[in-house]
């Protein structure tokens, strides 16, 4: 393995080690001397248009520009000196000239880069005397983005992220001087499947998405991290959310899962949690049938597995491969160890989705089978337990009396899908629903359990690459609604198993879950003035 | 034994006059606080309240027609009414966690011994039924003269003597003392309703009421042992019998010891300035913060009527009870000068005498309400122990001495 | 005390007192002369005052009985400062007072109101709720599809309408804001959009001359 090469450098001061090829933004970073910057991203390539991340180095001719400028030994960089503050404000005011200063009706407000960085280095009033120059507004790039040429400052990293992120070149720039303008190539529209995170990435409200256009103002926003559950990748994403419901989605940067992006697919996989949601439980026992509480409907589930426990062999689960690490955990600890049934196997719980490509999206549209099955929750060979395959094949023959389902989309496995499930299902003496969704199964079983959908509670996933990432609960479940974990425990306690914990802090030792940094609980109003409204590192 | 008609016949109008009396003047005094409040602070206070009156109106396409009209407010006299009603009708809430028995018992011993107080006050001058009907003008109308006989008859004590009846429901030899102790069970109320709510305001309160109640009831004993002394009894009527001449009033005897027995009273009712017990500004309502309905009403009425019991005992000990200045019993005596009254004039002269004097004594306390701000709890105590207890002390050597000087003379 | 006159300025105002075991320090000792901390005869003196407003009162309900006898009540001397409020207003009201809300209108009757939400970020009370939604018009492009204030959660603190960006909110002087019934306490879009001009103009000023139309 090759040493990586270092160089030293003196940014403001103070003496910073980074490795060779740094950029001098980047590397004033690790210090903490924020350089203001509108075009860099640090997931784009460097493009050194906007001009407002000069600084001064010794030895320059001139200032130059922080992103496109690497460190070397030796060098001396001051990102604070009077000069750079005054090259700043006349960056911004020259950003400002033909700005409209909309931000009333514009939706970056609060967390706009100009916005903010106004504030910070310029704080003047305009001094154009002179008609602002007007550019089309309100243009439909697509179906998700709509564009405002008079607030787009030109930084093209929309046009940057089109060409080097999904390779699809739709975005490019017309026109010169203050006719310059962000179009769509050939006058299409957008048509690539991450198009949101040019609205992301657009340091300015000239892109926004149709879907939180308007919907609420940035400061009212409360940010969870979490995971998108919409494929097998996993992308740590953060929950905006208010008055317990998302309003959207954003990616969160995570190196070696999304880096800085994510889909449009999972913007909009919020809308799911509201949709067919099982929000009571229902018992179809004899003898118990009609409404239920959760606490009656849990009793009904302990008795029916305490009387499968009689006759293991004639026991199946089947575990939801949206589930979290510590749920598979407690399920396979519940059904293997306590109830020792050997026909344990994972189902796809969705296979709806955007079909996979090379850049995030994978085939499978569950965000968590790899996690499941590494909990245990698989076939035990040694006793001849049955794959997901076996079990139905062994329900169709009458050979399984009690059959656990955790989660939605059991037909999608069966060709023949509902009406076979139904077939499948009536040769079960008990079927046990656990689920936020209320699925054909739902419908069928002896007991059906509600659960809460993923953004409504704490979990770690593992993605397709073996990667973990801790999804923490944004929302309050529906009233009465247990967590899996709790529900999980305290059958393991009903049925006299051993107890591994009733939370998600407990049982994240047992998984290796990473915890997630305690968020400050926020503020009530958070102050939008003078800092990122989102409270979200953002590059 | 046979039973004693004529005196059960005294006692039950006595009952019926006392206690009638004091509810009544209880309710009124809730709204003469609030109307006081406003007039002294140069504003309208309570005038909402109204019995409908039907009026004749015109009616638009002309004819008469009956509008009730919403102007019978009687200066706001209605709104005492309406609080009573409120309190009556309102739910009666007992919260889950109290001690009930404690809880519901309470505000009945506040009540009830704010009443007990006031059955040793000699409201009136002796009375002799059997001459009531003799004055000047009565006695010439000779239809009343069958009702002469029987007043002779009734209260005649058999051997043709007349017999004289106090205006007051119990005349105990021991008197104040009954007083002092009665009024300290009173503690009991705040205490156990404080202790039974189960809720740290209320418990806070009724430790403070404790406090202080404990606090000035010693203050008030002391401070009219002095007049004790003088009199040379603790039986209120002999009291008020000797304070027959303007100058044996108590307010002349001892006048720095009619602020401390008022200021130990006050504190003993709890009202602002020694309103620590309630504590509105940080204790919700003290002691009775739990209480809802005609509950809370009782604590309230008790409070009212307290502010009567004081200004009767307070009438009775400093400014010479139901005395007149220089009426008699057969009139006014100026000098040499006599001016003969009836009977009956006299009787009625003393029951006005008696009832005004306790009108402007809480009417007074009314003042003081809502004049003087709050005192500080650590003030409340320094008050009681180290200003009016001392006090009283040295006043008790001092006319204990001078009382010694005078007898021995 | 004028400093330039005395400049020697007054010890400072603690004392120091060894209580208990333990020094206290208190800051603001009492100045009270010995006659004040005797407290009687200020007390005395305090009911004094509020005695003599209690009597001087009295005197002047007298008078009006008079008056009122004669049928002329309203040219009697008032005691009171305050006013029996639905019958009788204060004639004093002042000019600048800040009441219920209207919001400003576009020539056409539409609100100026873009929707920024300002005025419900600001609001201490969090009584302001709107809804924004994208207008036909592309020049207005966002406007509120809902704009509820509830008056009886607003303090008139005149938040709402410094935050506004395009004076689409306004406080008028009208204070008669009281109700029966809550739900008739929240004012819709509508109703605040209702305002007669040429009324709230006559009756009614508004600090900072009159609300933009158009
Ligand atoms: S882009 Fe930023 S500065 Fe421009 S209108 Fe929007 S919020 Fe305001
Ligand atoms: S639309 Fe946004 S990202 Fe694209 S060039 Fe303009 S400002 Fe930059
Ligand atoms: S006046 Fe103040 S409290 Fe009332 S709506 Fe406006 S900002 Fe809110
Ligand atoms: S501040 Fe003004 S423009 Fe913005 S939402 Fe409120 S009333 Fe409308």
């Amino acid at each position: 393995m090759s040493e990586i090469k270092t160089v030293t450098l003196t940014i403001d001061g103070r003496q910073v080690t980074v490795p060779a090829g740094t950029s001098v933004l980047e590397a004033s970073k690790v210090i903490g001397a924020e350089v203001p910057h509108f075009c860099y991203h640090p997931g784009l390539p460097v493009d050194g248009n906007c001009r407002m991340c000069i600084v001064e180095i010794d030895g320059a001719r001139r200032p130059p520009v922080s992103c496109a400028t690497s460190c070397a030994d030796g060098m001396v960089v001051r990102t604070d000196t009077a000069a750079v503050k005054a090259i700043r404000a006349s960056v911004m005011e020259f950003l400002l000239v033909n700005h409209p200063i909309d931000c009333p009706i514009c939706d970056k407000a609060g967390e706009c880069m100009l916005q903010d960085y106004y504030m910070q280095h310029d704080r003047k009033r305009s001094e154009l005397r002179d008609e602002k120059v007007h550019k089309p507004r309100l243009v439909k790039f697509s179906d998700r983005i709509v564009f405002n040429g008079e607030r787009c400052i030109l930084c093209t990293r929309c046009v940057r992220f089109t060409e080097n992120v999904t390779r699809t070149h739709e975005l490019g720039i017309v026109n010169r001087g203050d006719r310059a303008l962000v179009e769509v190539a050939g006058g299409g529209s957008l048509h690539n499947r991450y198009q949101d995170n040019v609205a992301d990435i657009c340091p300015v409200g000239a892109l926004t998405k149709t879907d939180f256009r308007f919907k609420k103002r940035v400061w009212f926003l409360k940010h969870t991290d979490s995971i998108c559950p919409g494929c097998s990748r996993g992308c740590n994403v953060v929950l905006d959310h208010d008055k317990n419901e998302v309003v959207r989605v954003m990616p969160r940067f995570r190196a070696e899962v999304n880096g800085h992006w994510m889909c449009d697919e999972g913007r909009d996989i919020h809308k799911r949690i509201g949709v067919d949601r099982l929000l009571a439980p229902r018992v179809k026992l004899p003898g118990r049938e009609g409404g239920a509480t959760p606490e009656e409907a849990l009793e009904a589930v302990a008795e029916v597995l305490g009387e499968a426990r009689k006759t293991p062999d004639r026991l199946a689960a089947i575990a939801s491969s949206w589930g979290t690490n510590e749920e598979a955990f407690l399920f396979a600890k519940l059904f293997g160890e306590t109830l020792r049934t050997p026909h344990m196997d994972v189902k796809s719980d969705s296979d709806e989705g955007y079909p996979e490509d090379d850049v995030l999206h994978t085939a499978d549209h569950n965000p968590n089978r790899a996690g499941v099955v590494a909990q245990g929750v698989v076939p035990n060979d040694k006793k001849g337990g049955l794959g997901l395959a076996g079990i139905l094949d062994a329900c169709r023959r009458g050979d399984i009396q009690c059959l656990v389902v955790w989660g939605p989309g059991l037909s999608g496995h069966l060709p023949g899908g509902e009406s076979e499930l139904a077939l499948v299902l009536s040769k079960v003496a008990r079927v046990v629903y656990l689920g936020w969704k209320d699925d054909p199964v739902a419908r069928l079983a002896h007991v059906a359990l509600p659960t809460p959908a993923w953004a409504e509670k704490d979990g770690s996933y593992t993605n397709c690459d073996g990667i973990k990432s801790t999804s923490v609960r944004a929302l309050d479940p529906p009233p009465g609604v247990r967590g899996e974990i709790e529900v999980l425990a305290d059958l393991q306690a009903r049925l006299k198993g051993r107890s591994y914990g009733r939370t998600f802090r407990e049982l994240a030792a047992k998984t290796g879950a990473p915890l997630p940094p305690r968020r400050p609980a926020p503020a009530l109003r958070q102050p939008s003035l003078y800092r990122h409204a989102s409270g979200v590192a953002r590059p | 034994m046979t039973l004693d008609w004529a005196f059960l016949l005294i006692t039950a109008v006595n009952l019926v006059a006392v206690i009638g009396l004091l509810l009544n003047l209880g309710g009124v005094l809730t709204w003469v606080e609030r109307k006081q409040a406003a007039v002294m602070a140069n504003r309208i206070g309570a005038n909402r309240c109204y019995i409908p009156v039907p009026v004749p109106a015109k009616a638009p396409g002309g004819g008469w027609k009956v509008r009730w009209s919403k102007r019978f407010t009687l200066v706001g006299l209605f709104h005492a009414i309406a609080d009573g009603m409120k309190m009556l009708t309102k739910e009666d809430y007992t919260p889950p966690f109290v001690n009930r028995f404690i809880y519901n018992l309470a505000p009945f011993i506040a009540f009830v011994t704010v009443f007990a107080t006031f059955a040793v006050i000699p409201f009136g001058g002796p009375v002799e039924p059997a001459r009531l009907l003799d004055g000047p003008l009565l006695s010439g109308i000779g239809a009343l003269d069958g009702a002469r006989a029987w007043l002779a008859g009734f209260f005649g004590d058999g051997s043709g003597a007349a017999r004289t009846f106090r205006l007051q429901l119990a005349d105990l030899d021991i008197g104040v003392l009954y007083v002092f102790a009665v009024s300290g069970t009173g503690v009991f109320a705040a205490a156990l309703a404080g202790w039974s709510s189960n809720n740290k305001f209320s418990l806070l309160g009724g430790l403070r009421a404790s406090a202080q109640m404990i606090s000035y009831e010693v203050a008030l004993g002391l401070s009219v042992i002095g007049l004790f002394l003088i009199h040379g009894t603790v039986d209120l009527g002999r009291i008020v019998d000797q304070q027959q001449s303007l100058w044996m009033w108590g307010i002349v005897l001892q006048p720095h010891m009619f602020f401390l027995f008022l200021a130990a009273n006050i504190a003993e009712n709890k009202r602002i300035p020694f309103d620590m017990p309630e504590g509105e500004s940080e204790l919700v309502a003290g002691y009775f913060t739990e209480y809802s309905a005609m509950k809370m009403g009782m604590f309230m009425m008790s409070e009212f009527v307290a502010i009567a019991v004081i200004a009767g005992l307070v009438t009775t000990l400093f400014f010479g009870g139901y005395h007149v200045p220089f009426l008699y019993d057969d009139g006014f005596h100026f000098g040499e000068s006599v001016v003969p009254l009836s009977h009956l004039t006299v009787v009625v002269l003393r029951l006005a005498s008696f009832t005004l004097k306790v009108l402007v004594l809480c009417w007074f306390q009314i003042l003081i309400r809502w004049t003087l701000p709050k005192f500080r709890y650590d003030q409340v105590m320094r008050l009681g122990w180290k200003m009016l207890l001392p006090i009283s002390l040295a006043n008790l050597v001092l006319t204990a001495g001078i009382a010694q000087i005078v007898n021995a003379r | 005390m004028n400093p330039l006159l005395n400049p020697k300025l007054p010890e400072p105002a603690y004392k120091e007192e060894f209580t208990a075991g333990r020094l206290f320090t208190y800051r603001n000792p009492s100045d009270l002369t010995l006659w004040e901390r005797l407290y009687v005869p200020e007390v005395l003196r305090g009911l004094s005052i509020t005695g003599s407003i209690f009597f001087k009162n009295m005197g002047l309900w007298l008078v009006w009985l008079g008056y009122w006898a004669r049928g002329r009540a309203n040219e009697a001397p008032r005691g009171a400062v305050t006013v029996y409020y639905p019958e009788e207003e204060r004639p004093d009201m002042t000019k600048v007072n800040r009441g219920k809300h209207i919001l400003t209108q576009r020539l056409n009757g539409e609100p100026q109101c873009v929707a920024c939400y300002m005025c419900a970020t600001a609001c201490p009370a969090w009584c302001i709720h709107i809804d924004a939604g994208e207008h036909p018009d592309p020049a207005i492009e966002k406007y509120p599809v809902r704009f509820d204030i509830e008056i009886d959660k607003c303090i008139f603190c005149g938040y709402c309408e410094e935050a506004c960006p395009v004076d689409a909110i306004r406080l008028t002087t009208d204070y008669h804001t009281v109700d029966y019934l809550r739900e008739r306490m929240v004012y819709d879009r509508d109703y605040l959009l209702s305002w007669n001009p040429t009324k709230v103009q006559q009756e009614h000023v508004y600090p900072g001359g009159e609300p933009r139309r158009g």
